[in-house]
């Protein structure tokens, strides 16, 4: 059995830099690097993204950090620092200058910093009003802006967001394409396609003020996405401005995105930023895999033509992968698997229940849809049964059923909020507190599941997907 | 079998209260659907299983692909009998996270069966085992806070066994003769509730999407009970004054079932909020009984709603009740309580599969029809009304599962078994 995921997972090229991540984790030649993702204030549910991104690329030392671990100094000893959606304004507030210092301490150190989306604003030179101003990795600004933006043809709610005394707004809400510049250096994947899809979910729209930092531009189509401009009008706006960008800061990176590059559904996008990710850490580190490549220059792996040969190295870097055994596995472990199966599958059957329910939330500047909470219960649902046969050691019996007894309290409060909604009673403060519930269970659950993996894999399990 | 199911068999001991899960090797065995199904009941004979299962294309993009099942002892003869599970609950069982269901045993006490995303959990129903379907329906719903939950029930625990009592699927009649919900009491089981949000995967998904719209694009939309036969397109016209809308089960585009309207304007589309303004009738025959007694369209539909929320079997009730008896009542369901107290029936003679279409039961056409239907997970209606020979939708097996069937290796796969 296979989801839009698992193919997705198997995208060819995408599968080329898991295998290089993987022999990294492996034989410890090249960086298996130690990546942190902000999950703090105002980030959205879009950070399980990244959680899908690694766990596909074998990157499995992944720290899931608030503001307060920040403040806390857990950037340190990390090679990569991922921040996406979410509303800007509350993470810019919440990191403050002090993270914003920290940040900028970690990129100068030669850390990779990748924003998608509100990561991408928050680190724009040019994005300087009020709270944003000491987030300035990327020397650029923001297009998508103006004083008095024309009425949108649909999405209202999703179109515009306050900015000093002009508005944010977003033409296109959806799949746009993300197109190859025609000069300068690209990623692998540009050489085999000129084109490749995107979703832009209220991301910027890039000035770039130093050109050879443009990575990508965009382009739009006319299928899978919202206008909320006129199509002639969208693509006059949006075709051919810069869509991805990085440069470098100190002896570190700036990647910045106003697509969720990191979607699962998109593997070809993703793979721009696993190239860059893989270049970037490994020039850095160990200077010795691609010969080609001189950092701080943006290069990746374009002396490195796409051919069948490079796949079949790519298929058998795995000799050692075997069959785990299962009968190693505690009848007690099986139980607590079977119990925190039991109140995710209640949990997001409710949030099911929910999704038929026409009501959305707008907690700061950002509109929660029923969804986004089945999604969150997603992120967990669909990696315990591979979490389970991986659990070969008791130790971690406790922590699951911590996690199990915060999926069982989640599950009765989305009753609790059915049952608000069905009355008709107000619930902005039940789902404000719940949002912040699941985002702390599914922090505890996705690092407990990386550490699993890395354990595993270092036991000599095979890898996933 | 690598394709078309996801998950595991799950046997349920309601004695125990414990559940185990095995590989369902029996579809690689015995073939989807009906056949490997039949396998695990005649395995777990001794303990009176229930089975639930569902076809090979259950709950995909084939029309009509509306069709599970449960497998329950023949009160009479200790033989297997199948009950259709249509409208969704059918799908529910695809997606459920199980390949089948075995429930065994008896409990000591009133439970009801949640599964769900491949959890089965034994459940206690003391607090409503003397519950109607409909408020059964209802609590289930409400405590799992979906109503896409499809709950299969029987009627309130009275300790009467003398009258027949038939399943139901939610507020709705099952065709259950009532064998099914007779396990059920033995089992002190109140109900099964299922709710899935599984995937299943065909071998060629592409292939296998197409061609099933392709057999879409060649069925012509059709309306009500006359699609079954004669006698029902009679009812069909009896009925026509309370009709407010046809549905249709999964994925069907022939809407068999009328809802019918009693209690609000049946021509106006919305809802004058009346909280139980009519009920789905999901077969005709009891109807013809009490039209042929002298009950008016609004009676009858008052006895069916009482039959449906009790639990009762429609046809015997019908069989014994009178329009003096309704005009003269003021609460319908007190009236059929105490008639059902008074009479002693006995569950009618069945064949091995529901009949619903010919009324005659040991029709051999309808039970070769029906081996298919249950293997392929497809309504038996429709393989007759739409126009497509059943070899053709047996030619998708190939691109469902990689393995072919024919009506030829079904039968002998069930033949092995009676």
């Amino acid at each position: 059995m296979s989801s839009r995921f698992e193919r997705a997972a198997r995208y060819p090229l995408f599968t080329l830099y898991r295998e290089l991540f993987a022999r990294a984790l492996k034989d410890g030649n090249l960086l298996a690097p130690g990546i942190a993702v902000y999950t703090g204030s105002g980030a959205s549910h879009s950070w399980i993204w990244f959680a899908d991104l690694f766990e596909r690329l074998c990157l499995y030392d992944i720290s899931f950090l608030s503001e307060t671990d920040i403040f806390s100094g857990a950037l340190n000893g990390k090679d990569a620092f991922f921040i996406g959606g979410g509303d800007t304004l509350e993470m810019a507030c919440a990191l403050g200058g002090k993270g914003a210092r920290l940040i900028s301490n970690f990129v100068a150190n030669g850390g990779f910093y990748y924003g998608s989306c509100a990561g991408a604003y928050l680190v724009l030179s040019g994005v300087d009003d009020g709270p944003f101003k000491p987030f300035n990795l990327f020397p650029g600004n923001m297009l998508n802006v103006m004083k008095n933006p024309p009425p949108p043809r649909c999405l209202q709610h999703k179109y515009t967001a306050p900015y000093g005394d002009r508005y944010v707004f977003h033409p296109v809400y959806g799949e746009v394409v993300i197109k190859k510049r025609e000069a300068g250096k690209v990623p692998l994947i540009f050489q085999i396609s000129n084109g490749i899809e995107a979703p832009l979910f209220g991301g910027p729209v890039i000035d770039s003020y130093v050109e050879d930092h443009v990575i990508a531009l965009y382009g739009i189509k006319r299928t899978r996405a919202a206008f909320l401009w006129e199509f002639q009008e969208a693509a006059r706006f949006l075709e051919g401005k810069p869509a991805v960008c990085a440069a470098p800061c100190g002896s570190g990176l700036v990647f910045v995105s106003g697509p969720h590059l990191e979607h699962p559904l998109y593997p070809a996008a993703s793979c721009v930023i696993a190239e860059a990710l893989f270049a970037h850490l490994n020039v850095y580190r160990s200077g010795c895999f691609l010969d080609d490549v001189q950092f701080p220059e943006i290069e990746f792996f374009s002396g490195w033509k796409y051919s069948e040969s490079v796949f079949e190295v790519a298929k058998n870097l795995h000799p050692w992968a075997q069959q785990p055994s299962t009968s190693s596995r505690e009848n007690n472990l099986k139980n607590v698997i079977y119990s925190l199966k039991r109140v995710l599958s209640n949990a997001r059957i409710v949030a099911y229940g929910l999704e038929k329910m026409p009501v959305a939330w707008k907690i700061g500047l950002k509109v929660w849809e029923p969804e986004k909470i089945r999604m969150l219960l997603e992120t967990a649902w669909v990696r315990v049964s591979s979490m389970s046969r991986r659990l070969i050691w008791d130790s971690y019996t406790e922590r699951l059923e911590n996690i199990t007894e915060m999926y069982s309290r989640i599950t009765s409060e989305l009753k609790n909020l059915l049952f608000l909604i069905e009355k008709g009673a107000d619930s902005d403060l039940e789902v404000r507190a719940l949002i912040g519930e699941l985002k702390k269970v599914t922090v505890a659950f996705l690092s407990l599941y990386f550490e699993v993996l890395k354990n595993s894999f270092q036991c000599g399990l095979p890898l996933n997907g | 079998m690598d394709y078309m199911y996801s998950g595991d068999l799950a046997i349920i001991d309601l004695e125990s209260g414990e559940v185990d899960f095995r590989e369902f090797t029996e579809l690689d065995d015995y073939g989807p659907g009906f056949s490997s199904c039949l396998a695990v009941f005649k395995e777990y004979e001794e303990s009176d299983p229930v089975v639930i299962g569902s076809g090979l294309f259950t709950g995909t993009t084939v029309p009509a692909s509306c069709l599970g099942f449960v497998l329950a002892k023949d009160s009479d003869s200790d033989r297997v009998f199948t009950v259709p599970l249509n409208l969704y609950a059918g799908v529910e069982v695809k997606f459920s996270g199980f390949s089948a269901v075995a429930i065994i045993g008896n409990a000591s006490s009133p439970v009801y069966v949640w599964l769900h995303d491949g959890v089965a959990d034994v459940l206690d129903a003391s607090n409503f085992a003397s519950s109607d379907t409909w408020n059964t329906t209802d609590l289930i719903r409400s405590e799992m806070g979906d109503r896409l939950v499809q709950v299969i029930s029987c009627g309130p625990f009275d300790n009467s066994h003398q009258f027949p009592k038939s399943a139901s699927i939610n507020y709705w009649g099952s065709l259950d003769p009532g064998h099914v919900a007779a396990s059920f009491f033995r089992k002190n089981l109140k109900a099964v509730a299922i709710r899935g949000l599984g995937m299943i995967d065909a071998a060629d998904p592409d292939a296998f999407f197409s061609s099933s719209l392709e057999f879409l694009k060649r069925c012509k939309p059709e309306n009500g009970f006359a699609l079954w036969n004669e006698q029902a397109a009679k009812i069909d016209e009896w009925v026509m004054p309370l009709v407010h809308r046809y549905r249709s089960c999964y994925g069907c585009p022939m809407a068999c079932f009328p809802f019918l309207k009693y209690r609000e304007q049946p021509s106006v589309l919305s809802s004058e909020g009346v909280e139980e303004p009519g009920i789905l009738l999901t077969a005709y025959h009891a109807l013809k009984l009490l039209k042929e007694k002298g009950f008016n369209p609004k009676e009858a539909m008052g006895v069916l709603e009482a039959c449906l929320k009790m639990g009762l079997e429609a046809i015997a009730l019908s069989s014994v009740i009178e329009p003096d008896a309704i005009k003269a009542s003021e609460n319908i369901v007190e009236t059929v309580k105490t008639i059902q107290k008074e009479n002693r029936i006995a569950i009618a003679p069945s064949a091995m599969f529901a009949n619903w279409y010919s009324g005659e039961e040991n029709s051999a056409f309808w039970e070769t029809l029906n081996r298919a239907a249950y293997t392929l997970g497809i309504c038996p209606i429709f393989l007759i009304k739409s126009g497509i020979d059943i070899s053709e939708f047996y030619r998708l097996s190939g691109l469902a599962c990689q393995t072919d069937f024919d009506q030829e290796s079904v039968d002998a796969s069930i033949n092995r078994l009676i």
